[in-house]
């Protein structure tokens, strides 16, 4: 039998709080090489908040935290040097041009000039943004943002990718293209941690899904599994079941009640 | 190799990268950003220090009671110019946010800030401290080394004051909590600024002071400055990173009291939510509160009304308390011009949406909020200061009279206001600022003559000038309210925009 290999993330009995609100609560789960993981949760869950714990910008305040066998906050350079991250908010310095900003995110992860610029060169083009390279980053619209924050959290051919709803204002075609690129990353053995609230994408890509309500995991295991078990016919099913969210007509009928008051 | 764990590659990618931007002007007012404005103020700090130098010299006061009043006003300016610099510059959430998840180490980052920093050392420690060293040789006592020593003394200041700035950050940074941070580096800029009300007494202080004990609390400090710079160094980019998640949210919602009375007298719920929304943005709003700081220097015209405040302008000695209704004024009148910039600009479409009706009462709205919030409080601070030193009548009559003035600057700015507030991206330069100042300068000197040699020569005259300015005020208040409405609807770009003076006819209620 082969020997699993080592967790790339390791997040064990984790709580996080910002100054008065408590957001994660003794979360635990293991991400394994070449797995696409679903983060899934309602909004203010805590999902882009473990993303940054991985990613080392924020520190877990009780827990343990190992990124390829690194602990952090301690070895967070070392973590930072092996991650792709692609935030939830596209904030770019918008006086650069999509290519200067390329430049800049893979020099500081001391890739080599050449294979840089062939890079920069292959991402832009599939991404369609090879006419608008020297076009300063205020001009672009927020899908071509998002298409160059994903480009720049692969320049540097990372083994973790973590994508915080990477789909935010892409086209269909990019939206496609984004998929694509999530198994073709998994096949080439990635770990990628992908947050996003358009389900059926995650039911699509992800091997596994976990579910995080109120800062705790509520579910974690493959979407087919998470549908058998809820026995609802989609993954919206069990997200609904799972985070309480209650009936939706009933809501969407008092809202109506509200405006005729 | 990394030295002292500054890894070289990343500091000179990161050193150019702050050049690039200073050279686009990627952040808002930051000195450092703008290299024409770095000449500018650089220029106009020597030609101003040139000046005083030159007089100074010409007084011939002993050389060392010279060289200290002059390094002690280079150091002052230093520190409020760094003091803004550094928190624009290593308060950043954006750039946080692009470089907190690469692999810089904190030493790396705070060495290419302090590169970018010391930028600003080069162009001010020889504007601010050059002429003085020049002119010092017109002194009795001065030997020939003199300029050499002076300057050579302020370029070691302005490298410690900088130290300071960056020092004094990294402890905010490592002791404030993040959703505090923003509003706590404005409070430190803000008491820089306030210094100016104090900058000609401590220069007349400095002038009697001994420098060797400061000598020997330079040591110290360095090593303070020092320590403290490695809080720099531990999670900063982080730690920004976190003020994007902005200030907790408070557990109650306070209902503003005012609101209901605006509804009902300004102009139904627009003027209303005008009133509300203009000021909580100008509490809120980071961009406002930035640009607001800087004005604060206007402040420096307090300085000898404060000091002078026993003296009673009705006893016929000229006192510069006259100068504080005028300053609350022109205070009002700066602040128009940058109230349509704001963080959130993108906000503005709900403004398009808004029916043509509704932006009439909301300019109202937004006089009320100005009024209320610039003009009555320091005019009620006013009255309170006044009656402890002077008569009741006297006191009071004062206070009336400052807000009557205070009045007429609030419906002479709205013409100002080119836009709704926070609706439009904060101007990086103001072009009318300068007229602005020389005009309201003019028209202020002319107003205190006229106080003094003419109002407060009875108790009758002011009272009557106060009900002038009031009467004047209430005339003039809706054509200047018709010009700020035809502005805002222009810069909102609205379908129905016009330039002419629409009537006031109808509110929306």
């Amino acid at each position: 039998m082969m020997p699993m290999p080592p967790p790339v993330v390791v997040f064990r009995d984790v709580s996080f709080r910002y100054a008065h609100q408590d957001v994660l609560h003794s979360l635990s789960f293991e991400l394994r090489p070449g797995e696409v993981v679903g983060l899934l949760g309602p909004n203010g869950a805590g999902k882009s908040t473990t993303i940054k714990i991985i990613t080392g910008i924020l520190a877990a305040h009780v827990g343990t935290v190992q990124v390829f066998g690194l602990s952090l906050p301690e070895r967070s350079l070392d973590v930072k040097q092996s991650i792709g991250y692609v935030p939830e908010a596209a904030l770019l310095f918008e006086s650069l041009t999509g290519q200067e900003f390329l430049e800049l995110c893979g020099r500081l992860h001391l890739v080599d000039e050449d294979r840089l610029q062939h890079r920069i060169a292959e991402l832009l083009e599939t991404f369609g943004l090879a006419s608008d390279r020297s076009t300063r980053l205020d001009a672009y619209s927020k899908g071509m943002r998002q298409k160059i924050l994903i480009a720049a959290a692969l320049l540097h051919d990372p083994a973790l990718i973590l994508l915080d709803e990477p789909l935010t204002g892409l086209d269909v075609n990019a939206s496609v293209l984004v998929k694509d690129l999530i198994a073709a990353l998994a096949a080439a053995g990635k770990t990628v941690l992908y947050s996003s609230h358009v389900l059926d994408v995650v039911e699509r890509v992800c091997d596994r899904a976990i579910i995080i309500d109120n800062g705790a995991i509520v579910a974690d295991d493959s979407p087919s599994n998470l549908i058998a078990a809820a026995g609802a016919a989609t993954l919206e099913g069990v997200f609904q079941k799972l985070t309480g969210a209650g009936a939706p007509a009933a809501a969407a009928a008092r809202i109506i009640h509200a405006l005729h008051r | 190799m990394p030295f002292l764990d500054i890894h070289p590659a990343r500091y000179r990618l990161l050193a150019d990268l702050f050049r690039e931007l200073t050279e686009r002007r990627e952040l808002f007012t930051q000195l450092g950003n703008d290299g024409i404005a770095l000449r500018t103020a650089a220029l106009l700090y020597f030609i101003l220090i040139a000046l005083m130098s030159a007089l100074i010299a010409f007084s011939a006061p002993p050389v060392q009671v010279y060289s200290m009043v002059f390094q002690g006003i280079a150091v002052f300016m230093l520190f409020t110019i760094l003091l803004s610099e550094t928190g624009n510059s290593l308060v950043n959430p954006v750039e946080a946010s692009v470089l907190a998840h690469r692999p810089i180490s904190g030493a790396t980052y705070t060495a290419a800030k302090l590169t970018h920093l010391s930028r600003i050392l080069l162009f001010f420690v020889p504007a601010l401290s050059a002429p003085p060293a020049i002119a010092g040789l017109l002194l009795k006592d001065a030997r020939w080394f003199f300029p050499l020593a002076h300057l050579g003394i302020a370029a070691v200041a302005g490298v410690l004051v900088a130290l300071f700035c960056c020092a004094l950050y990294g402890a905010l940074l490592r002791f404030i909590p993040p959703a505090r941070l923003k509003s706590a580096a404005q409070t430190v800029e803000l008491f820089a600024w306030v210094g100016f009300v104090f900058l000609g007494p401590a220069t007349r202080r400095l002038s009697h002071l001994d420098p060797r004990p400061l000598l020997y609390a330079l040591p110290p400090l360095v090593l303070l400055s020092l320590f403290a710079l490695r809080f720099l160094s531990v999670d900063y980019l982080a730690r920004v990173t976190a003020i994007q998640r902005g200030a907790p949210l408070p557990k109650t919602t306070r209902r503003s009291l005012i609101g209901p009375l605006i509804a009902r007298y300004c102009g139904g719920p627009p003027a209303r939510a005008a009133f509300e929304y203009t000021s909580r943005l100008m509490r809120r709003d980071y961009q406002f509160r930035r640009q607001a700081i800087a004005l604060a220097s206007t402040l420096a015209l307090l300085g000898p009304a404060l000091h002078s405040i026993p003296t009673d302008p009705f006893s016929s000695v000229f006192t510069p308390i006259h100068l504080v209704p005028h300053t609350i004024g022109l205070l009002t009148i700066l602040l128009a011009l940058i109230l349509p910039g704001g963080g959130h600009h993108q906000a503005s479409w709900l403004f398009r949406l808004a029916p043509p009706a509704a932006l009439r009462s909301f300019v109202e709205g937004v006089w009320v909020s100005v009024w209320l919030g610039v003009i009555v409080p320091p005019n009620l601070l006013l009255a309170a200061a006044l009656l402890w030193f002077w008569p009741v009548p006297h006191a009071l009559l004062f206070a009336l009279f400052s807000l009557g003035v205070g009045t007429a600057y609030s419906v002479a700015a709205l013409p100002f206001i080119e836009g709704l507030p926070f609706t439009r991206q904060p101007i990086k330069r103001q072009p009318v600022m300068f007229p602005v100042l020389v005009v309201s300068g003019v028209v202020m000197a002319f107003a205190v003559a006229l106080q003094h040699f003419v109002l407060f020569r009875s108790l009758a005259s002011v009272a009557a000038a106060a009900l002038v300015l009031f009467a004047a005020s209430l005339a003039l208040r809706p054509k200047a309210l018709a010009v700020f409405e035809a502005s805002s609807r222009f810069h909102l770009d609205c379908p129905h925009a016009s330039l002419s003076v629409a009537p006031r006819s109808s509110h929306y209620v």
